[in-house]
């Protein structure tokens, strides 16, 4: 297997919510659970499931989003942990 | 009319699906078997083979202590939804092979309440995974109906057509568990799970048992009125390019689906076209699940599930009844029972003996599909 430089701007390909707190493994961020939206993202050749740091009034197959960090969790040490996902591209950032 | 090779189911037995805390999954299982036995008007120790499955209630094959020590071969099955399918799978191969000429599959399942707890390193996939809220199989149903939905022009009503549909079927079967009809907006109504696809839209995880007896040949008509015959079962699972539950990443399709595959390998095997079917039974762990099978194993075009639904063509009376004893919407998910109750169904169908509403003019052809985690699948065509 060798590393491939993906895209960072694609396009929400489906999307929903995540509602309820999910079970552990599934670790809160530190406020507590807020339900969040997942999705795929279409980068051209591969789509990539991600968290969506997008609001609901704007969130829709086919919206232009671009590669952002979200918070996850805190880790035992106080350590912010943040994952990958992506928010609406803004005019002229592509 | 019938082959030496031909295999029969015989006998059926089910333990109510729902929740009783007074049972074990093993003692469900027992009734169930005990039903089936009494059913085909045979004893345990008539049995030549055996296979069993359970998800999380135990081993299958333990249930030789309770039901008689014969030294029976018995075969215990662990295939996720197809669990119930693959029992009946491999006592028909073994029945076909001359290992016996009569056999028994049972598949029981006792689960926690709420969604399935599953374990990231089971599934090859690193905890992160977990850890980020991204797997779910909640999410994998809503990710795959809100894209299908999106692709084909349906609306978010036909959801609610279909669990509206499995809540009525269940109201008037004694074995469902989910046994209040709910209106279209009831359901549109209720809690958002993971849009597009609200609480009622969901099957639950449950508890169950199911068994069948199965005969090779025409002995079956020595034991039953009216057996009927297992035409074809076909299992398969993922090909590259399915969409499957729990993928941090997918090709960007088309994606082709192993039920695809499954109900086609069915349908060639039994020489019945899709369009002849007169009964049948898609795994709806939620409502856009049975959605996207009525079209992947070809009893509609993708796209026409709207229509169908709105004209009633899928009710008991419809042209094409699906779910008439209320799929896993009304009955719950008890994993290894699954696939197994829907063939008690089918098969009650096909005697005209169902135990809720019974489609009339007498069906001859019935069809059963599961479909699971991650990316198997299992379909039969039942006759008579």
């Amino acid at each position: 297997m060798s590393a491939r430089i993906l895209p960072v701007s694609g396009r929400v390909w489906s999307w929903t919510l995540q509602a309820f707190q999910p079970k552990p493994p599934y670790r809160a961020p530190s406020g507590g659970h807020q339900p969040y939206h997942v999705g795929y993202v279409d980068l051209g050749e591969v789509l990539v499931e991600a968290r969506l740091a997008v609001p609901r009034a704007q969130i829709r197959i086919g919206l232009p989003v671009r590669l952002t960090t979200v918070p996850a969790y805190r880790d035992e040490d106080g350590t912010e942990v943040v994952t990958f996902g992506f928010r609406p591209e803004r005019d002229g950032e592509r | 009319m019938s082959g030496p090779e031909d295999v029969y189911v015989v006998g059926c037995g089910m333990h109510p699906f729902g929740r009783d805390e007074s049972l074990t999954g093993m003692d469900m299982a027992e009734r169930a078997v005990r039903e089936a036995l009494a059913d085909a008007g045979v004893a345990w120790e008539d049995i030549g083979y055996a296979a069993g499955g359970s998800d999380v209630s135990g081993k299958p094959d333990t249930l030789v202590g309770r039901l008689g020590l014969t030294g029976v071969p018995f075969v215990n099955v662990q295939n996720g939804c197809a669990t119930g399918t693959s029992t009946v799978l491999a006592v028909a191969s073994a029945l076909r092979a001359g290992e016996a000429w009569l056999g028994l599959a049972v598949g029981f399942d006792k689960h926690e309440r709420g969604a399935f707890h599953v374990s990231a390193a089971r599934y090859g996939l690193g905890d992160w995974y977990a850890e980020t809220g991204m797997m779910l199989t909640t999410q994998f149903f809503a990710l795959k109906t809100q894209r299908y939905l999106y692709e084909h022009g349906i609306s978010e009503r036909a959801l609610a057509m279909v669990a509206a549909r499995a809540f009525r079927n269940g109201s008037q079967h004694p074995l469902a568990w989910r046994r209040k009809p709910l209106t279209e907006r009831e359901i549109l109504d209720s809690d958002e799970v993971s849009p597009p696809l609200t609480q009622y839209m969901f099957c639950s995880p449950g508890q169950g048992a199911a068994a069948l007896v199965l005969a090779l040949g025409d002995r079956a008509f020595d034991l039953c009125e009216r057996p009927v015959k297992l035409a074809s079962l076909a299992f398969r699972t993922r090909r590259f390019g399915s969409f499957e539950v729990f993928s941090p990443w997918l090709p960007p399709g088309p994606h082709h689906s192993p039920s695809v595959d499954a109900a086609d390998a069915a349908f060639r095997t039994a020489g019945i076209r899709p369009a002849d079917v007169q009964v049948a039974q898609l795994q709806d762990t939620d409502s856009g699940s049975e959605l996207i099978h009525l079209a992947e194993t070809g009893l509609c075009g993708h796209g026409e599930q709207e229509e169908l639904l709105t004209a009633g063509a899928t009710d008991p009376t419809g042209r094409i009844p699906v779910n008439t004893d209320g799929g896993c919407l009304a009955g719950g998910e008890p994993v290894g029972a699954s696939g197994l109750r829907q063939f008690h169904e089918v098969v009650r169908q096909l005697q005209r003996r169902a135990p809720g509403a019974q489609v009339p003019g007498a069906p001859r052809v019935g069809f059963t599909h599961v479909y699971g985690a991650p990316g198997i699948s299992a379909c039969s065509v039942l006759t008579v």
